[in-house]
């Protein structure tokens, strides 16, 4: 990891000088597209295949947006999919939930095939839980009462009790306003709430859709730091798409750049962001 | 230059909620100019504020010298100023150029509602959407575009009324980084080819750096600094408000 004054900031800053359309970007990746092999991919996740995509194709009713997509992904890894609007990110996070369409192909996670599970499924027994793109907190109900909706799938309510008491001990911040509506709370508190809602079921792995959409600039960093912590100190394994692709790359281990629903471009987060064709097609010039 | 825009001394309140208070800015013609702020400062109530979708409690807010706040929104909208909002706000089921054609209001006899929409509308459509880089997707469900291209489809939307002033909410959130320059690339022509007068909400630093002319900072409901770019950028109670330490 860079020091901290070469860190980015919120959005980061720089020109905005490169003005590429999105056609140009697909047909200028699509000759710098390597075929990505399995192996390089086994290799970014240290050889590990806790969470393994093979060969997917995936879409939203008769629509395929994904096309044999390869994806893996160690225990306690963190994973960034950048590219451009409509390249297939949130596709890949929707796919291995549950929310879309699978023609073929298959996702495991370590070792058990979940392909075919539901979302409700795949929260309560395989450890995935999701963090949606959207505000999705519920407004009127207070911020205790948003955590245990996280664990609305439990047969037991006292679990989620005890899982959201452990919640609003470790982040002060809601535990202050256990009892205020969640309307009340700033954007940056929403987001912290969405994703400690989503940590009720003690999931394994986390699917994190743009975590600084609409985030002022400060919030940026605060979010990055929750994600980074619970990657390190609870050994979460965390797979987010982001646009703020600079902040993205500088966070994960591992970043991959989609393209037209395929890996154009795989590599550790860091070595990509040093990457020129990266720069000057994904993360603005 | 003139002013189009004055908001003088202007108060939003809901219950005990002061979402705007005493605020006041001006807007010359032909300019871009960025509004920032926390999340909740009350960027959009402002916003909401201008064009009319509800009263305000105090102050006043002059269009081309035309006092608003005492308007109906439907006279507002034809004064030539027009919005676009966070979330998208487009026709799903329909094509992106039907989204287009019903964009353009016609004519204010409610008695041609019914009517067939004009022939030259499909070209001054197609022009449009061309210049935001959709021209490809025109005859695509707006609801399978991707949700950047939503974004830009809207802005074009708007572009369809020729207004004189636009003011846009977040436009650039939730795309991609190379996209935005197209859109800041855009947005800057669309200021000096159709002499459109641009007030931006944004979050993007890098886009409203890049952007605008002028900036004004909200905190709390109420206006805590303004100035040009660089001057914003090093204002320490900006920072501390806003951009967190550098």
């Amino acid at each position: 990891m860079s020091d901290d004054k070469n860190k980015i900031r919120g959005y980061g800053e720089g020109k905005a000088n490169t003005v590429i359309s999105v056609d140009d970007v697909v047909e200028k990746s699509s000759q710098i597209k390597a075929k990505v092999s399995d192996s390089e991919l086994l290799k970014l996740s240290n050889q590990s295949k806790f969470l393994e995509i093979k060969n997917l194709v995936a879409g939203y009713g008769k629509m395929e947006i994904l096309h044999n997509f390869n994806l893996t992904c160690g225990e306690g890894q963190s994973l960034c999919l950048i590219g451009p609007n409509g390249a297939g990110k949130s596709t890949v996070l929707h796919s291995i939930y549950g929310f879309t369409n699978i023609f073929s192909g298959e996702i495991t996670i370590n070792n058990s095939n979940v392909t075919k599970l539901s979302p409700a499924e795949k929260l309560k027994n395989s450890g995935v839980a999701y963090i949606l793109q959207d505000n999705s907190v519920f407004p009127d109900m207070s911020v205790e009462e948003n955590l245990l909706m996280g664990g609305f799938i439990k047969d037991n309510i006292e679990e989620s009790r005890d899982a959201a008491n452990a919640v609003l001990k470790k982040y002060t911040r809601l535990g202050e306003r256990r009892n205020q509506k969640a309307k009340v709370l700033s954007g940056g508190e929403r987001r912290l709430l969405e994703i400690s809602r989503a940590l009720i079921m003690n999931p394994d792995i986390l699917l994190v859709d743009e975590p600084s959409i609409g985030l002022e600039p400060k919030y940026i960093d605060m979010v990055f730091e929750i994600l980074g912590d619970l990657q390190k100190n609870e050994k979460k394994t965390i797979l987010l798409v982001e646009q703020n692709a600079k902040k993205g790359l500088e966070f994960a281990d591992i970043g991959y750049v989609l393209v037209s629903g395929q890996t154009a471009i795989a590599g550790r987060g860091d070595d990509l962001l040093k990457n020129d064709d990266v720069g000057r097609l994904f993360l603005g010039g | 230059m003139t002013n189009i825009l004055e908001v003088n001394n202007v108060s939003k309140f809901f219950g005990g909620v002061k979402a705007n208070e005493d605020i006041s800015l001006n807007i010359k013609q032909g300019s871009i100019v960025g509004l920032i702020g926390p999340n909740g400062s009350g960027k959009t109530t402002l916003f909401n504020s201008i064009v009319g979708t509800h009263p305000i409690d105090k102050g006043s807010i002059k269009f081309e010298g035309q006092e608003l706040s005492t308007m109906l929104v439907d006279k507002i909208a034809t004064l030539g100023l027009l919005r676009t909002f966070q979330q998208t706000k487009i026709y799903g089921q329909m094509s992106c150029m039907m989204n287009m054609k019903i964009s353009k209001k016609v004519s204010n006899d409610y008695s041609r509602i019914f009517d067939k929409l004009p022939k030259e509308l499909d070209e001054e459509a197609e022009q449009i959407l061309s210049f935001v880089g959709l021209y490809e997707k025109r005859n695509l469900r707006a609801g399978e575009l991707s949700f950047g291209q939503q974004k830009l489809l809207e802005l074009a939307m708007a572009l369809m009324n020729k207004p004189k002033m636009l003011m846009l909410d977040e436009p650039t959130a939730g795309i991609n980084p190379t996209l935005i320059n197209g859109i800041i690339d855009r947005l800057i022509k669309i200021n000096d080819k159709y002499k459109i007068t641009l007030f931006v909400i944004e979050h993007n630093m890098r886009v409203v750096m890049n952007l605008a002319q002028h900036i004004f900072c909200m905190a709390h409901g109420k206006m805590l600094a303004n100035g040009k770019p660089a001057e914003i950028k090093n204002d320490k109670r900006v920072i501390d408000a806003y951009l967190g330490a550098h």
